[in-house]
């Protein structure tokens, strides 16, 4: 067995405790600590198997692991901080695009004052256009407001998903259509009040009647509504989502 | 007051959260022996890393889908800072009733597919 490198080992657990600060303070309190201690037994298992090599590679997909995983958590506690206000229409656009337009007051505020603003203006629209590539490419899903998460089966666009609006929770599904020998283009939303105790269809096979608790609203076109997926969630677009329920007067 | 959730108001779950959840129905387990667990199911083509794991962990318990039941002792007897957890009666519901609801899903996709023109969804 290969003697434990103290050095490789150190240097991995220490740059793992900086990267826990990614997440929030008090997530990190509850369980930072054992991450950091189930982190230092994975170190040991890669280094009796593939020496310091191994050890650097769990580095490198943990790292990524953290920038997955901190972001949802973020926008739990931005969400949470914002629940309520009146600026929080703003504050969702904002979120959502703040990198990129902060980048380009930055450049603008550079052109006429210092260097700093330029470079720090395009470093800005530099991160806002990778992680828009990355984002494009389904390999991260960063947190924005102006999406919601919605349950689904995961195909595209989804058979049937549900969805939390204000104090209810919709429920959209595509019928089957014999005359397509398919699927409906249009969902039939179904909708009931949040925390009601009762069944939730959010199945990938649609009902075969309205299930109880649950009251009909109308229907929306398939093609109304803007579906992003990504490795580990599936969302629709705040904006589409809201457009085509006013349309059909919900 | 919110009434208690139903099994089928939790589906479907995401991965992590399944993958924790059949994990656990051996019996109680600490982070790594999930993460283990996981990776030893999947042959190691699965690898939890700790930011999914505890984010999900951090759901589960918030969801009562799992329950903390103290800490373990590591080799050497010390009390380590290892809680373990372990699947609560609400959790086993959710996880018989996502398992059930795969199974449908995948008996209905083969059911569609034998319909299915060659080509590809109608």
């Amino acid at each position: 067995m290969r003697q434990a490198s103290p050095a490789a080992l150190r240097l991995s657990v220490w740059a793992y405790a900086h990267l826990l600060r990614a997440y929030p303070a008090s997530f990190r309190a509850e369980f930072g600590g054992e991450m950091a201690l189930l982190f230092s037994d994975c170190c040991r298992d890669e280094w009796r198997s593939a020496g310091a090599a191994g050890v650097f590679c769990l580095l490198a997909r943990v790292a990524l692991d953290t920038l997955v995983s901190a972001p949802p958590l973020w926008a739990e506690r931005l969400e949470e901080t914002m629940k309520g206000h009146s600026a929080a229409r703003w504050g969702f656009w904002l979120a959502d695009h703040g990198l990129a337009m902060g980048g380009l007051a930055l450049l603008a505020v550079g052109a006429a004052t210092s260097w700093w603003a330029i470079s720090l203006g395009s470093a800005a629209l530099a991160i806002a256009f990778f992680a828009w590539v990355a984002e494009a490419d389904g390999l991260l899903a960063l947190p924005r407001l102006g999406r919601v998460a919605i349950r689904t089966s995961g195909l595209e666009p989804p058979l049937s998903f549900s969805v939390r609006r204000g104090e209810r929770v919709l429920f959209f599904f595509c019928e089957e259509d014999p005359e397509r020998r398919g699927w409906s283009d249009v969902y039939t939303v179904l909708d009931r009040p949040k925390g009601t105790d009762g069944f939730e269809p959010c199945s990938a096979l649609p009902p075969a009647a309205t299930p109880s608790g649950w009251s009909l609203r109308g229907r929306v076109p398939v093609d109304d509504l803007r579906f992003e997926s990504h490795d580990r969630s599936t969302y629709v677009t705040r904006g589409s989502l809201e457009r085509s329920l006013s349309a059909a007067g919900m | 007051m919110d009434s208690p959730r139903t099994p089928g108001s939790f589906l479907p779950l995401p991965d992590a959260e399944l993958e924790i959840l059949i994990a656990l129905a051996d019996g109680e387990a600490h982070g790594y022996a999930i993460m283990r667990a996981v990776a030893e199911r999947t042959e190691g083509r699965r690898r939890l890393g700790p930011g999914t794991l505890y984010t999900a962990l951090k759901r589960l318990l918030a969801a009562r889908l799992i329950e903390e039941v103290g800490a373990s002792r590591d080799a050497g007897g010390e009390e380590a800072r290892r809680r373990l957890y372990r699947l609560s009666h609400l959790g086993s519901r959710v996880l018989e009733a996502e398992l059930d609801r795969l199974s449908a899903l995948v008996r209905h996709g083969r059911r569609r597919l034998q319909l299915l023109p060659a080509g590809g969804r109608s």
